[in-house]
């Protein structure tokens, strides 16, 4: 047999890596999230991927309550504030108390809290699947005949959209400034008569909101059950070593290699498609133990 | 014993030592002393293998061992005290003792036998030396400041050097315990005819007990000689009272 | 409680624990003949993940190493010895030895690579490796059952009836525990928590601290292998949740609620969560909902677990009570 025919065409394989990188983008808000808790607060919050599945509950009730193609747009602005407040419900509670507790404690009480939530969402929205309709239907041709389904071109903006939003945010705003001041030094911060419990806030309800934008966002193209926030969080724990703990860039980068290594191993193998991300991360952590960028660490 | 050429260290281009030299022979008490900063900590941790130089050598013994890794370097008799204090804060004062005794007679690997029941001798035989055996089995943490020192040095005894290196022994001391541990150094150096090379910001200290000075001054070596001449030295003196020679 | 606690001595302590261990092992003895089916099921379970829990504890709590993915040898070790006993290439005996050497052999095999890593990177490593190893065989169907798993395994007539793989658990349990036990109070368990200490200070007394972690991993794998091999007896078939991250979390859990700085302490804490877990579930259908948030409280409240707390409310009590005899001694 000719080998060249295992090989997928030109075409097939260009919008493999777009919807790769569309991937690339929710899994990149959801590592952001954990990078900036991690970068600020020093805590690597398991819960992230949690705040993931509940904007895509939230947003799934809110797109049923408000109906039509509009409540999905509508379940899209509202869902990841909803969730952020939750999250400033969960940092007032708990996480205000682990700041400067031994890091293992931290893990697993963070990961505790995954534990309750799964329950509620199971006691709130039962345990069947959802689905939300897409709400852009159709194809969009890119070039000559490489085609992308309309929605994930929403995605592929998105995750720049963010990126340049937090950069924005921590160099030309004064919250972010003093974000960054608390991150390198919180006792100064203090001395300076700047509330940095106050900051801690806001930068876990920012991590939150984008992580219930993402959920909210992978919403219409995914089953929404239960187990997706774990699923998505060993991902995004090791986009965020991989990039640099820490680093914005560096997830950006990270989720980009894992969104598109992953479309690449579906179109190589597809039955190990999921080795893939864990393979990158494994390679990429041997051969950059501190991340492929700088750690803030 | 030991011989140091032409050490060098950077990190990231600031050159904590650069050209240090230094020779010591066997049995004799050498100081290396220098204004703060000087690189004196960069330099033992050169010679034991916590840092890797990037120029120079280390020949211990007629045995080069530039780079080396740390544990090797113990291995082949070069033990260490730290600046700060540097205990085993979990474990018993006994047990501190305990784990280089056990490392020195290569036992570490052992596991089936119970390690209360292994070196008890030769531990409380260095904690006598040390007169810290009435305190074995206190935990670490419950010491008085001097007596942590002190069993910071007894665990770098612990392996039985031939060469022991003691940076600051008498750090933070108050004068009448810096004055014993002073002597106990001087009696373990006779007693177990120990090579010592010591690094000490009282010059008291130094011209009292050290049989050699080497003097460093931003990573340098200025200056390795008897304590008289040292003390003669000219940019010595400048190097300490900040003049131009 | 403590008053009885304040009235012993340090040695009496040591008895004390000892006549508690034996009590324990007694009521155990004849288990089978007072518990139901299901009951004895649940205390063999429960002693299997006894064993997974220490097995954790010798790199965690002895070596200060966090390994974010212990189930990985757990599974391997269960794996291993079903793909042995379904395709028949082994007979049971020698199956059930080499299963866990082969997770000894992944466990070496990882924390080679992963004892070159420090602190947090170290366990993020072990994380990511542990999940490419999960997901391999979860998708490995021809080999491993992929996400079916492996069901119905042969085991000979003699290890069919509940009290029988009761017993054979309860034996090796024992053993290994007793085996981790001279281990961690050999010369080389002192040093591997004078690592845990002061990593830098054991290489400047001449201990190699990077070969003395990657042999406390490769340990930790292999006892996790034995426990993989005993819940491949007690259930019969193995499927990929048992090596899945949260696996490793939950026991990590366990570890931490039952105190990892005793060596009982992820005994207990096995004992503890297995417990609520099968409390909770019969009361409520919520019963995640229960055990997060009593985890949350314990862990925040008592953060030196459960048996770490009794520990050290016993052990200040005997110093009071050792500190006045010395005084009065002296004044005598």
């Amino acid at each position: 047999m000719d080998f060249l025919t295992l090989l997928p065409d030109f075409s097939t394989m260009t919008s493999q890596v777009f919807i790769g990188l569309s991937r690339a983008m929710i899994l990149f808000m959801v590592a952001v999230g954990l990078t900036v808790s991690i970068g600020v607060l020093r805590v690597i919050n398991f819960a992230n991927g949690t705040f993931y599945m509940l904007g895509a509950f939230t947003a799934w009730s809110i797109a049923m309550w408000v109906g039509g193609t509009a409540g999905f747009w509508v379940a899209l602005l509202v869902a990841p504030l909803v969730v952020s407040v939750l999250g400033l419900v969960v940092e007032a509670g708990l996480l205000r108390r682990l700041y400067n507790r031994p890091r293992l404690l931290q893990l697993l009480l963070t990961y505790a809290v995954v534990l309750l939530f799964n329950d509620i969402t199971k006691i709130i929205w039962g345990v069947d699947f959802k689905t939300i309709e897409v709400p852009l239907k159709g194809f969009v041709t890119l070039f000559s005949n490489v085609s992308l389904p309309s929605y994930n071109l929403i995605l592929l903006a998105s995750g720049p959209l963010v990126a340049f939003g937090l950069w924005f945010f921590t160099n030309h705003t004064m919250v972010g400034k003093i974000t960054r001041a608390t991150a390198t030094d919180r006792e100064m911060v203090d001395a300076l008569g700047i509330n940095s419990k106050k900051i801690f806030a806001i930068v876990f309800m920012l991590s939150c909101y984008l992580a219930g934008l993402g959920g909210a966002l992978i919403a219409p193209t995914t089953n929404i059950v239960v187990g997706m926030g774990i699923t998505i969080l060993v991902n995004a724990v090791l986009v965020v070593v991989v990039g640099g703990l820490g680093n914005i860039w560096g997830t950006f980068l990270a989720s980009i290699i894992f969104g598109v290594g992953e479309s690449f191993g579906l179109l190589i193998a597809p039955r190990f498609a999921i080795v893939f991300p864990f393979a990158i991360a494994t390679v990429l952590l041997i051969l950059r133990p501190t991340g492929i960028m700088k750690s803030v660490w | 014993m030991l011989r140091v050429e032409n050490l060098v260290k950077s990190f990231d281009g600031f050159l904590a030592v650069n050209g240090a030299n230094l020779t010591v022979h066997e049995k004799q008490i050498v100081a290396v002393i220098g204004p703060n900063g000087a690189g004196k900590t960069t330099l033992f941790n050169l010679i034991t293998g916590h840092l890797v130089p990037t120029g120079g050598k280390v020949i211990f013994k007629d045995r080069e061992i530039t780079g080396m890794a740390p544990h090797r370097i113990c291995h082949l008799g070069i033990s260490r005290s730290f600046q700060l204090i540097n205990v085993f804060p979990q474990l018993s004062v006994f047990e501190n003792v305990q784990v280089s005794v056990l490392s020195h007679q290569k036992k570490v690997l052992n596991m089936f036998a119970p390690a209360q029941k292994l070196v008890v001798e030769e531990t409380y035989n260095i904690l006598e030396k040390v007169r810290l055996a009435d305190k074995a089995r206190e935990k670490t943490a419950s010491l008085s400041y001097g007596d942590q020192k002190i069993l910071e040095m007894a665990i770098a005894l612990g392996n039985y050097p031939e060469l022991l290196m003691l940076d600051e022994p008498t750090a933070g001391m108050s004068p009448e315990e810096t004055k014993a541990t002073i002597a106990l150094v001087q009696e373990l150096a006779k007693k177990e005819g120990l090579t010592v090379l010591f690094t000490e910001h009282n010059m008291n200290v130094v011209f009292e007990i050290s049989e050699k000075i080497m003097v460093m001054q931003q990573g340098r070596t200025i200056a390795q000689d008897l304590p008289d001449m040292v003390r003669a030295n000219k940019q010595v003196q400048a190097a300490y009272l900040g003049e131009e020679s | 409680m403590l008053n009885v606690f304040s009235k012993l001595t340090k040695g009496q302590f040591f008895s004390f624990k000892l006549l508690i261990i034996g009590i324990v092992v007694l009521i155990l003895l004849f288990a089978p003949s007072y518990l139901s089916r299901y009951y004895l099921y649940l205390v063999t379970l429960i002693l299997v993940t006894v064993l997974f829990a220490t097995s954790l504890n010798i790199p965690l709590g002895y070596g200060g190493l966090l390994v974010l993915h212990q189930a990985t040898f757990y599974g391997v070790g269960a794996y291993a010895f079903a793909i042995f006993l379904k395709q028949g290439t082994l007979p049971i005996l020698p199956a059930s030895l080499i299963a866990p050497l082969i997770a000894a052999a992944f466990a070496c095999f990882i924390g080679w690579i992963c004892v070159r890593l420090r602190g947090l990177y170290f366990s993020f490593l072990t994380l990511a490796m542990g999940q490419l190893v999960w997901a391999i065989i979860y998708r490995w169907y021809n080999f491993t059952g992929g996400d079916d798993g492996i069901h119905a395994i042969p085991v000979p007539d003699f290890l069919r009836s509940g009290s029988s793989v009761f017993y054979t658990t309860l034996i090796v349990v024992l053993i290994s525990l007793l085996l981790i036990y001279i281990i961690v109070k050999s010369p080389y368990g002192l040093t591997l928590q004078a690592v845990r200490d002061n990593p830098q200070r054991c290489e400047s007394v001449g201990i190699n601290i990077r070969n003395h972690r990657l042999i406390a991993f490769v340990m930790g794998g292999f006892f996790a292998g034995v426990a993989g091999v005993l819940f491949v007896l007690l259930e019969r078939s193995v499927a990929p949740p048992m090596l899945f991250w949260t696996k490793s979390v939950e026991v990590l859990i366990m570890v931490l609620l039952g105190g990892m700085f005793t060596f009982l302490g992820p005994a207990f804490g096995a004992v503890v969560v297995i417990g609520m877990m099968t409390f909770f579930g019969i009361f409520t259908e919520y019963w995640l909902l229960f055990l997060g948030s009593i985890k949350i409280l314990l862990l925040l409240f008592l953060p030196q677990g459960v048996l770490g707390y009794i520990e050290e409310m016993m052990a200040k009590s005997a110093k009071k009570i050792e500190k006045g005899e010395e005084r009065g001694y002296a004044q005598g």
